[in-house]
């Protein structure tokens, strides 16, 4: 499967009341950066852009923002500023850090990290809220036993060899005893028909062939984390909510499945603790569209475990639909103090060594 | 205290100097030679001391990258060897015999580094042999209470390697900020 897949993609970016010195720094961010091509256009170019960049701290560009928001409506219009903005909108915090751009501007890139003005939540002690770092973010969810991932997952469940039409073509012949699958569409249908909520699929038996099993090179482990990256899309699979406890009940194998950012880290964090999404979002600063993506590819290849309590229910498609709250604001139970304790620096092993070494293995030998 | 070093270890012929070499800054120290015994059957030159890399992160900082022998009549060094080790970087051969026996034997041959510091196991050779999966090796470990990353490697792939070591520094400490 990774021979099929693009290796890179390519987003757009427009930048608007930059000064010189911040246009450098993004140029040569954009530069450096190889996981996704990146590429400056301006608004003369044929090229329209995936994502705007404003730099609103000044009078002007506080303007300029308001009227690229009128202009382009299906895409990001970012808000990029030393001060929190005082309305909900996508948002890029001054100054850049390297460390955090890329994973920001890919999530900004699929809809995410929209800055939520806090709304006041008098704590239990009747302290004032604001300074308390409280974060909240709105999520949607997906049914994964719905389209293209459901039929995969439902089809690797059997023992039957199973085709997976769409109008009347093939788009996967499953191969369960083989743990294989055979791919009959191109790497880029198939990730358009995953990210399509309402494909409609016939799943059919095919007699045994030997030459098809042949071709088949794809595991089925990796199709699945592949599917559910695609369908998930930084949503959350139902029927998990931000109060479904999980763990992982062993890592995956990552080195040959699907890149998810930041996966190393929650593998290592969720085999060593159980959490629930508020918990995790308390503990872990990271963004909330990697992490779904992440629990999405886990639960379809059956590492994750969840708590039992949430089965699915007959109004599946009205709760689906339904957003839903993820707060950071957690009672200080045992279950947040264990999180806490699991991302806490080792007493032996300073962090500071860790976080060079990490870098070091990552950035330039 | 922990000191700066991580131990690969692993049967001869697994690719251990080849994932020390794909992490070091400087070439490594190796002392190969002809191999005079069995091992003859699986590489014709092999470790017979230790090999040894380095990644500097600073002029006065830097993380040692030691090599176990490939040979067991050299496991005398080991337990010197991995005294105080952050963690151990175990790999294994799918084309062996009985590549379990071997996840057994090191397991066993480790067991005092292993209460104190992370295991992370990387499967080497599995586009010759796919079996046993890495799923098997997972079973096996979990049962005897390591819940670790098991990945399936190509030892002259410098990512593979760089990825198996980060999973080794996030089970150390998953918040670590990079």
């Amino acid at each position: 499967m990774e021979n099929m897949l693009p290796k890179v993609k390519t987003i757009r970016v427009m930048l608007q009341n930059m000064g010189d010195q911040q246009d450098a720094v993004f140029r040569m961010a954009f530069k450096m950066h190889n996981t996704t091509n990146y590429e400056m256009v301006t608004p003369e170019s044929v090229e329209q852009p995936d994502m705007v960049l404003v730099d609103t701290d000044s009078e002007e560009g506080m303007q300029n923002w308001q009227a690229l928001k009128q202009k382009y409506t299906d895409i990001p219009v970012v808000m990029f500023s030393t001060g929190e903005p005082k309305e909900r909108t996508p948002y890029l915090a001054k100054p850049i850090k390297f460390d955090t751009l890329f994973p920001i501007l890919r999530s900004l890139a699929q809809g995410g990290h929209i800055y939520e003005v806090p709304e006041y939540m008098p704590s239990e002690d009747g302290a004032e809220p604001g300074s308390n770092g409280v974060r909240k973010t709105t999520i949607r969810r997906f049914n994964p036993q719905r389209g293209l991932l459901g039929a995969l997952k439902a089809a690797s469940q059997g023992h039957q060899d199973v085709a997976v039409l769409h109008n009347g073509k093939p788009v996967l012949i499953v191969f369960p005893s083989i743990q294989r699958v055979l791919l009959t569409v191109s790497a880029g249908e198939l990730e358009k028909f995953s990210k399509d909520d309402k494909l409609q699929v016939v799943c059919k038996a095919v007699p045994d062939n030997p030459q098809w099993k042949e071709k088949a090179k794809v595991t089925i482990m990796s199709c699945l984390w592949q599917m559910a990256i695609w369908t998930a899309q930084g949503r959350l699979a139902y029927p998990m909510t931000p109060q479904t406890v999980f763990t992982l009940k062993r890592w995956p194998n990552l080195t040959r499945l699907a890149p998810v950012p930041e996966s190393m880290r929650l593998s290592a964090f969720l085999t060593k603790t159980s959490v629930n999404l508020n918990i995790l979002y308390k503990v872990m600063p990271l963004e909330m569209p990697d992490i779904l993506n992440y629990l999405a590819a886990t639960s379809a290849t059956g590492f994750l475990a969840t708590d039992d309590q949430f089965g699915s229910d007959g109004q599946a498609d009205a709760a689906v639909a339904a957003n839903m709250n993820v707060s950071s604001n957690v009672p200080d139970d045992q279950m947040a103090k264990d999180a806490q304790k699991a991302v806490s620096p080792s007493a032996e092993q300073p962090r500071g060594l860790l976080q060079r070494l990490m870098r070091k293995l990552f950035g330039t030998k | 205290m922990k000191e700066n070093k991580i131990i690969f270890t692993g049967p001869v012929g697994v690719g251990k100097t080849t994932a020390i070499t794909a992490l070091s800054d400087e070439p490594p120290v190796q002392t190969d030679a002809s191999a005079s015994d069995m091992t003859l059957v699986r590489k014709g030159y092999t470790t017979v001391a230790m090999d040894y890399g380095v990644i500097c992160l600073d002029e006065e900082i830097k993380v040692h990258l030691y090599g176990t022998p490939g040979q067991e009549r050299f496991n005398f060094m080991w337990e010197i060897l991995s005294k105080g080790s952050m963690g151990l970087v175990l790999l294994l051969d799918n084309t062996r015999t009985n590549p379990l026996k071997d996840l057994k034997f090191f397991l066993d041959a480790f067991q005092e580094l292993l209460k104190t510091a992370p295991l992370v196991v990387g499967v080497t050779k599995m586009d010759i042999r796919s079996l046993p999966g890495v799923d098997v090796y997972q079973k096996y470990l979990t049962q005897h209470n390591f819940n670790v990353p098991v990945f399936e490697i190509d030892a002259r792939r410098e990512d593979d390697v760089k990825q198996l070591v980060s999973a080794m520094l996030f089970s150390i400490d998953p918040g670590l900020e990079v």
